[in-house]
This record gives C-alpha cells, sequence and structure tokens, in this order.
C-alpha cells in the first residue's frame, strides 16, 4: 500500500471546505462538551449521530472523531483549573493539575496537557495509518469462527477490565446480546420479541438505546447536581512550559503516548484506563514518587498523552476488524452502518475516503487542539458558568429531536426513554453500560458467525477449537479468565 | 464489599431472573433446532438461562449473607421529568412541536431553577427563547419535520 499518496488523498478530502469545517466544529464542540463536566462525549456523541445522517459518511466520522479526541483535550482545563473532572478520563489530571495550578503553575500544566496531547494523538493517528491496512489484510484470513472466538475474547477482555463487579459486568454483557435479538432472525427471516409491532421487525435500533443510556441517563443523574455557579480562582501568566517543565515530560508524554495506543486497541481499554495506566507506570519510574498528588508535572503530562493516544488506538480494530473496542467506537461504528458503510477488512479498499479523510482530519484536528485550547483557555473557564438548570433541558430536548427525526416515530422516543430509566436504574444499581452496549452492537455479528460455524461443521464444536486463529483467540481468552482468578484468590 | 447494600444486589438479582425467565417465555414458541442447524431460539434460550444461572448463583449467595438495608434512590426528580416527558410526547401531536416544547420547557425550568425573586418571569422567557430558537433551528434550517 503507498502510504504516501494515500495519506496526500485524505488530506485532500479535509481540505473540501465542508469536510474541514466539519473537522473544526467537531473539535470545537469536543472542546466544549470536555470542559463541561456533566454531559460527556459519548453522550454528546449520542445525541449528535441523528443529525450526522444529514451529511455525507466521511463528514459524518470526521464530525463525530473530532468532538471525541477534543474532549480529551478539553476535559484536562477543568481538571487542572478547577479540581472538577471535565470527563471521566481526566481524573487522574486532578491530582497534580490542581496542584500544580494551586502553586501559580496553571499555564505550564494546561501548556503541558495541550502540548503532549498534540503529540501523543499525533503519534496514535501515526499508529493507526500503519497498523489498520496490515492488520485489515491479516484480517480477510478470518472466518466465522475467527469471528466468533474474536467477539468471545473481546467480550472477556470488557468484562476483566471493568471498573465494578465482573459478574456484574458479564450479566449486562448477556443482557445486551439478548437485546440484540430483537427483531427479525437474519437466517430464517422470523420474528422474536416483536410482540406484533411492526416497529420491532428491524430491531431495537442503536440510537434509541444509547441515545437514552446515555443520554437521558446522563440527564437524570444530574438532576441532583446543584445549580451553584463554579469560579475560577487561579491566575496564570505564561502558557508554555519551561525547559525544566519539558525535561520531566519529554519521557511521560512519550510513555504515555506508546501505553495508551496499546490499550486502546484491547476492547475494554478505555481512555480512562489509559491515563490511570499511565499515572501508575510514571508514579512507578519516578525517582522522586513522593512528588506525584503534589504538583509533579509527568502527573499530568504521562496521563494527559494517553488518554489522547486511546482514541487512535480504538480505531484500530473498528477499521481492520469491524469490531469496537469501547463504546465510543461502537458509536462510530453505529454512524458507519447508518451510513451504509460495513466497518471491517474491506472498509480501508472499499471506502478509502471514509479512512484515509479520518485520518488526515486527525492529523489536522490535533493541530487545531493545540490552536484552540491554549488562547481560548479563557473562554473555556467561562462556560463553566453555565448552570445545570439551563444544559439538562436543552440535551433533554435534543435527545428527543434526534431520536424523533430518525423515523418520525414516538416509539423510538418511548424506547429511549425506557432505556433512559434502565441506564439511571442500573447505574444506581453499579452496573456498568459499555457491556451491555457493546454486546448489543456486536450481538448480531457473534450470533450470525456463531452459528454459521456449526452449520459449517455440521454441529461439530471443536471447529472453533481446531481452527489455529479462533483457537488461539479463545485460548488468550482462557488466560485472561484464568488470571483474574488467580489475582482474585492471591488478593 | 462495594458501598452498594446487599438489598440492592438481591433486587438486582431478582430483576435479571426475571428478565431471563421472560425472554426465554417469549421464544419458546420458536425452534430451538440442533448444533447442526441452531434454530432462532437457540442463542436466546443459551443467554437466558446463563442469565438467570448467574443470577440464582448470586442470589443465593447473597441471601447466605446478612441482609442489609436497602438504601435510598432518588425518584422524585427523575419521575417528575419522566412524567414531563410523557405529556411532551402527547401534547407534540395535539398541538404541534412550538407549543409542546414551550410546555416542556416550563415545566423542565420551573423543576430545576431554584426558587427565587423573579423566577417565573425567567421560567416564562426562557421557556419561550427555546422553544423559538430550536423550532427556527431544527425546523427551519435543519429541515426536520415536525406536526
Amino acid at each position: 500500500m503507498d502510504y504516501f499518496s494515500s495519506i496526500i488523498s485524505g488530506f485532500q478530502i479535509i481540505v473540501e471546505p465542508g469536510n474541514f469545517l466539519y473537522c473544526f466544529a467537531g473539535v470545537l464542540l469536543g472542546t466544549m462538551i470536555g470542559v463541561l463536566p456533566g454531559i460527556g462525549p459519548s453522550g454528546t456523541i449520542c445525541i449528535l449521530l441523528p443529525l450526522s445522517f444529514k451529511i455525507s459518511p466521511v463528514s459524518s466520522i470526521i464530525f463525530l472523531s473530532g468532538i471525541y479526541y477534543g474532549a480529551m483535550y478539553g476535559g484536562s482545563t477543568t481538571s487542572i483549573l478547577v479540581k472538577v473532572p471535565g470527563e471521566a478520563a481526566s481524573v487522574i489530571t486532578c491530582l497534580d493539575g490542581y496542584e500544580m495550578a494551586q502553586k501559580g503553575r496553571a499555564g505550564p500544566a494546561l501548556g503541558i496537557a495541550a502540548f503532549g496531547s498534540f503529540i501523543a494523538g499525533t503519534f496514535s493517528v501515526l499508529g493507526l495509518m500503519l497498523l489498520s491496512y496490515p492488520l485489515s489484510k491479516f484480517a480477510l484470513a478470518f472466518g466465522p469462527p475467527e469471528y466468533a472466538s474474536l467477539i468471545v475474547l473481546g467480550m472477556t477482555l470488557i468484562l476483566y477490565l471493568s471498573q465494578k463487579s465482573m459478574l456484574k459486568s458479564l450479566v449486562t454483557g448477556i443482557f445486551g446480546f439478548m437485546l440484540s435479538f430483537v427483531g427479525m432472525d437474519t437466517m430464517t427471516g422470523q420474528a422474536r420479541y416483536t410482540f406484533g409491532i411492526p416497529y420491532l421487525a428491524d430491531g431495537l435500533g442503536i440510537l434509541p438505546v444509547v441515545m437514552g443510556l446515555f443520554g437521558v441517563a446522563e440527564v437524570f443523574r444530574n438532576l441532583h447536581v446543584g445549580d451553584k455557579l463554579r469560579v475560577m480562582k487561579t491566575k496564570f501568566w505564561s502558557l508554555f512550559p519551561t525547559r525544566r517543565d519539558w525535561k520531566h515530560s519529554l519521557m511521560p508524554i512519550a510513555r504515555g503516548s506508546i501505553l495508551g495506543f496499546i490499550v486502546g486497541i484491547i476492547p475494554g481499554g478505555s481512555a480512562v484506563l489509559a491515563s490511570f495506566s499511565s499515572y501508575a507506570v510514571e508514579k512507578r519510574l519516578s525517582k522522586s514518587p513522593e512528588r506525584f498528588g503534589h504538583g509533579a508535572i509527568e502527573g499530568v503530562a504521562g496521563p494527559e498523552a494517553a488518554n489522547n493516544a486511546a482514541f487512535g488506538g480504538g480505531l484500530v480494530p473498528l477499521f481492520a476488524l469491524g469490531i469496537p473496542p469501547t463504546v465510543v467506537q461502537a458509536l462510530l461504528f453505529a454512524a458507519l452502518m447508518i451510513q451504509g458503510i460495513q466497518p471491517g477488512p474491506f472498509l480501508i479498499t472499499e471506502h478509502p475516503d471514509v479512512f484515509w479523510g479520518l485520518v488526515a482530519s486527525m492529523y489536522l484536528g490535533n493541530a487545531m487542539l493545540l490552536i484552540i485550547n491554549l488562547p481560548l483557555i479563557g473562554i473555556w473557564v467561562q462556560l463553566l458558568r453555565i448552570p445545570n438548570w439551563a444544559l439538562l433541558p436543552f440535551i433533554l430536548l435534543f435527545c428527543f429531536i434526534g431520536v424523533y427525526s430518525i423515523n418520525y416515530s414516538l416509539f423510538d422516543v418511548g424506547i429511549m426513554v425506557l432505556f433512559g430509566v434502565l441506564g439511571y436504574l442500573m447505574d444506581e444499581f453499579n452496573y456498568e453500560l459499555p457491556p451491555l452496549v457493546l454486546a448489543f452492537v456486536l450481538g448480531p455479528i457473534f450470533e450470525d458467525s456463531f452459528r454459521q460455524s456449526l452449520r459449517l461443521s455440521e454441529g461439530n464444536l471443536s471447529v472453533f477449537f481446531t481452527r489455529p486463529l479462533s483457537a488461539g483467540l479463545l485460548v488468550l481468552a482462557g488466560i485472561v479468565i484464568f488470571s483474574h482468578f488467580v489475582f482474585k484468590r492471591k488478593r | 464489599m462495594s458501598r452498594i447494600s446487599m438489598g440492592r444486589q438481591t433486587v438486582g438479582s431478582l430483576f435479571w431472573i426475571t428478565v431471563g425467565v421472560f425472554f426465554a417465555i417469549c421464544i419458546s414458541d420458536l425452534r430451538i433446532g440442533s448444533l447442526k442447524r441452531p434454530g432462532p431460539a437457540f442463542l436466546p434460550i443459551c443467554m437466558s438461562v446463563l442469565l438467570i444461572s448467574l443470577n440464582l448463583v448470586d442470589l443465593i449467595k447473597t441471601l447466605r449473607e446478612p441482609p442489609k438495608h436497602f438504601g435510598g434512590i432518588m425518584w422524585r426528580r427523575p419521575s417528575f421529568v419522566l412524567i414531563s416527558l410523557f405529556v411532551f410526547c402527547l401534547m407534540f401531536s395535539l398541538l404541534g412541536f412550538l407549543s409542546a416544547t414551550f410546555i416542556l420547557m416550563i415545566i423542565l425550568f420551573s423543576l430545576l431553577i431554584t426558587p427565587r425573586k423573579n423566577k417565573w418571569v425567567s421560567v416564562i422567557l426562557y421557556s419561550s427563547m427555546t422553544a423559538v430558537v430550536a423550532w427556527f433551528v431544527f425546523q427551519k434550517v435543519l429541515g426536520i419535520y415536525f406536526p
């Protein structure tokens, strides 16, 4: 593959006025969302998904991706200045970033977060560009047993990496699979769980489900948050880190970039996990770990690099294998599917404009973010003054309009509200949502692959173990499960 | 053990067992098939059985431990919002988008804005602005059809 001419064609796509504006709009909106605590990037992407149908697939994926990695940039601003993480992946930045701000070093903290994010983002795009095509070629060797085994491995990793109870994550994952069965069976054409309702013949629809779980449920969660204005008290003079700051930050940024990218590729390996892992690594490698938690710049540089690199890493399995590793990639998966594009090994060859347009937009988007974030810090902080009572009704209305506009049906709105209630209760009862969403998205692929495998092998389950690739994937899944029980027993 | 009490775990397990039973019953009229030719009910039944089994094991484990307090769930405001959404959907078909949105915003802003001087003036003003802006942006600019 000629990478140079492919990336040039990608840049030709991104410099078209429409795509350029969508890239800018995405990163700008993403930064705003990252700054604002409450609604996260996943919720925002959910809410804006229906609007993306009005534009081309390339523009849609550029816009939605921009929102996510823009939010990774924006989240560090409130973490550093107000000790309130704008989004989950910036939680760890609160520890040292805010301490730096308290000591009058908010500027270098913000500056190193922005530069570190830029370097990591650029690195992850390079990795995406270089890894996706070879991996997609490798994936052409995948048959139904390999796909089924890959999804089993993916779901196993998601469960292993779950933040809360593994059993509860397994339960929600199984429920996600069950929800994916609603509609017509692809092999026999028989209706399942439709209860005679014509709207359910095509299944539940990914958009009402995710907008309910992440949009409406988020509104319910934030109804109890006070509407007191949050005011910045810290002043800063210069946003540029000193030479000494760079000396302390370069290696953490490099390590964070690589770690974040690798974690992003793994199913369940979210930006949150990437940033926490990076912090742990930096603290472990530091010659003076006692500084961490008291304003160590490495505690900002590494995690901020890692959470940005994780997004690019997460796009590798999405584009190469058609397997979204986290909720965000699952939403992009849904966006592509709705636009009639099947993510998977053939996407790069059949829709090079989508892949290379996105790659080029990420290079450009990272540069835009560096330019937007630093001079406009003061403006972003003013966004914190927007009270909840103004935001929440608007988010709810946006969710309603977004879901209604899919099929102009109030039934979809009803599904969304139902899942909003379910999402809220699941959070109250400590059940994780990502396994549900991922299983819901992967369910149809898994069922088709599994049933096809059994038909091909005349009902012989050993087909999953006699094919080397499939066996390898299942062995990996077994190792993951085994290691969970071994570490659990040791604790 | 997490901060969530045992009472909630019991309720959670019972809920998922009920879901598993419901899904199994609803698919029971379709063919399960065999390993050679898995039918449309094959995986749904397998998943239902798995869901029920896991939660039964968890329920038995939970019931053996000392019972704990369920703890409160904040339900008042979410319930209010839920009812207002239901009212909104009814009004949406009857009165159209603009009027229904105005009513919804009145309800939501009145719930969320803390009591203060001239609260209702603010509620009506913000509701009107939101309804008009939403109507203009979504119907006129983006071309989404509303009744």
